[in-house]
């Protein structure tokens, strides 16, 4: 009787001792050898042990790559692309705040009025960056004003490092309408009932949609809470309440005690959501937060 | 003074530093420290790295891996200890490296463009059933995946490709397995577990160069 054993590396034809009569692609063999029966689990265990000896490694190798390269090749991107933009949207936010503070004081040498009244960031960057220094303190209707006499290349090293980061709060804002736009067609449930930010900084969390969509909605509620969680289980600390989602506005808004509940139903409807998206459902956001703004009220 | 030590190709000097030869010279990947000596080119193996390494720092007299050995990686993320375990294995033997994300698979790919005795496959330990077809049986099999049933992988995977009388060789992370639970506890836990199963040969806790990990290595019966 003959075996038919089909691997990576192609199909092997066998005797009943497991000694290998040909081997090739599987179409060739099943019409070459007609009479040959597909192995059983402990044929093929045994025929491992075949193979091993048979020095076929090589084979292995390159077949193994090319395998692995093609899967690689062919993986849908979307979940990706997500992490990255999301990431990348923080990072630049993180960046920027940072900059702006040294920036602030070094133009606070400058024109120290300007420096503390301005007390929104992206805004002190567009004034400086638009106004010189006269104009700046007649419209804040500054007199007097503390700022040193500097020449105009310390000036000039001042507003090159504020027009970097106004390129990257516009790098920032690009950043959020592309992902908006990308979310709005792939998960557009969840992105309706909770906003882009916090739809993608979940999804980065639960590594992509699919995991996300098959999260109970408990783990939703403290996606983004881990350390508190942890502190939680291990040394008995209060349990959080919420995670990313204390950023959406229905648990925000909550009153203290409310919160707990809010995150709640939130994180309920929210997996629903992602369920609906991931396995292509319909479009029921609306009437889903209708409900929760109802349950709230 | 670099001298060969009690492992099987995997050298060492005065002050208890770690080096396999190079199979590629001229080629290394993760920044290693090179040393050219009698032996060759030798590649610098960290224990803070590589758990592999550090249980061989630990004291451990055999790791049972020698030239000509086929193995089974499960959780080869970026391939640092396998290119140390492909050194050691040389152009005789063989590793099918495994990992279940399409990330660093990416790298292993990288390493077996160089390293003819690497396959890369990107499966997921849990399934052995999925990546059976592209594995042969092996001497070894090692793991270090970090899952809170890794256990109950190795001894899937032992009993599906491992060779009677083979070894297997298992990093356990505590933290993965039981946050609540005092490190201690958990490998005594896994232990038990592989002990059904399989004859202990060898424990060793890798403070201070990994923490809350140990390591065992069991044979089959």
């Amino acid at each position: 009787m003959k075996l038919l054993f089909s691997t990576l590396i192609g199909a092997f034809v066998t005797d009943d001792n497991l000694r290998i009569i040909e081997h090739g692609s599987k179409d060739q063999l099943v019409k070459n050898h007609r009479d040959a029966q597909a192995a059983n689990a402990i044929q093929q265990r045994a025929f491992r042990a075949v193979l091993k000896k048979s020095n076929l490694f090589q084979q292995y190798h390159v077949e193994a790559r090319q395998h692995a390269i093609h899967t690689i090749r062919t993986l849908p991107p979307q979940d990706s692309l997500i992490n990255h933009a999301i990431n990348s949207f923080s990072e630049l936010n993180e960046a920027a705040n940072m900059l702006v503070k040294r920036c602030r004081e070094w133009y606070g040498l400058y024109a120290p009025e300007a420096a503390h009244d301005l007390y929104d960031n992206e805004l002190f960057i567009t004034k400086i960056c638009e106004k010189n220094r006269n104009a700046l303190l007649k419209e804040l209707q500054v007199e007097q004003s503390m700022g040193v006499e500097l020449a105009q290349t310390d000036v000039d090293e001042i507003l090159a490092l504020a027009h970097q980061i106004k390129q990257m709060y516009h790098l920032r804002t690009m950043h959020e309408e592309y992902l908006a736009s990308m979310m709005k067609r792939y998960c557009p449930n969840t992105n309706e009932l909770c906003g882009t930010t916090i739809a993608a900084q979940l999804i980065e969390k639960a590594g992509s949609l699919k995991r996300l969509a098959l999260l109970p909605s408990s783990t939703i509620q403290l996606l983004g809470a881990e350390k508190a969680l942890f502190r939680h289980i291990t040394r008995g600390a209060r349990s959080p309440k919420h995670g990313f989602i204390i950023n959406h506005p229905l648990v925000s808004k909550a009153d203290r005690k409310g919160k707990g509940k809010a995150a709640r139903a939130l994180a309920d409807k929210i997996s629903m959501c992602a369920r609906l998206d991931y396995f292509k459902g319909e479009y029921l956001a609306p009437q889903l937060l209708k409900e929760l703004e109802e349950k709230l009220a | 003074m670099i001298k060969p030590s009690k492992i099987f190709e995997v050298f060492m000097d005065d002050k208890w530093r770690l080096y396999t030869k190079n199979l590629t010279p001229g080629k290394t990947f993760f920044h290693e420290t090179i040393v050219h000596d009698k032996n060759g080119e030798l590649r610098e193996w960290d224990p803070k790295r590589s758990k592999l390494a550090a249980t061989i720092a630990k004291g451990a007299t055999n790791i049972f891996i020698r030239k000509g050995s086929v193995v089974l990686y499960l959780g080869a993320a970026h391939g640092y200890t396998p290119s140390y375990i492909s050194d050691i294995v040389g152009k005789e033997g063989f590793i099918f490296a495994l990992d279940s994300a399409p990330r660093v698979v990416r790298d292993l790919v990288f390493l077996s463009n160089d390293r003819q005795n690497i396959a890369p496959i990107l499966a997921d330990a849990h399934h052995p059933e999925q990546f059976a077809s592209g594995v042969t049986e092996v001497d070894i099999v090692y793991q270090d995946v970090a899952q809170r049933d890794q256990a109950d992988i190795f001894l899937k995977n032992c009993d599906e490709f491992l060779v009677s009388g083979g070894y297997g060789l298992i990093a356990v992370k505590a933290r993965s397995v039981d946050v609540t639970m005092r490190p201690k506890q958990v490998f005594e836990e896994v232990r038990r577990i592989i002990e059904r199963k399989m004859t202990i040969v060898d424990f060793r806790v890798l403070e201070p160069f990994q923490k809350d990990h140990c390591f065992i290595i069991a044979k089959k019966k």
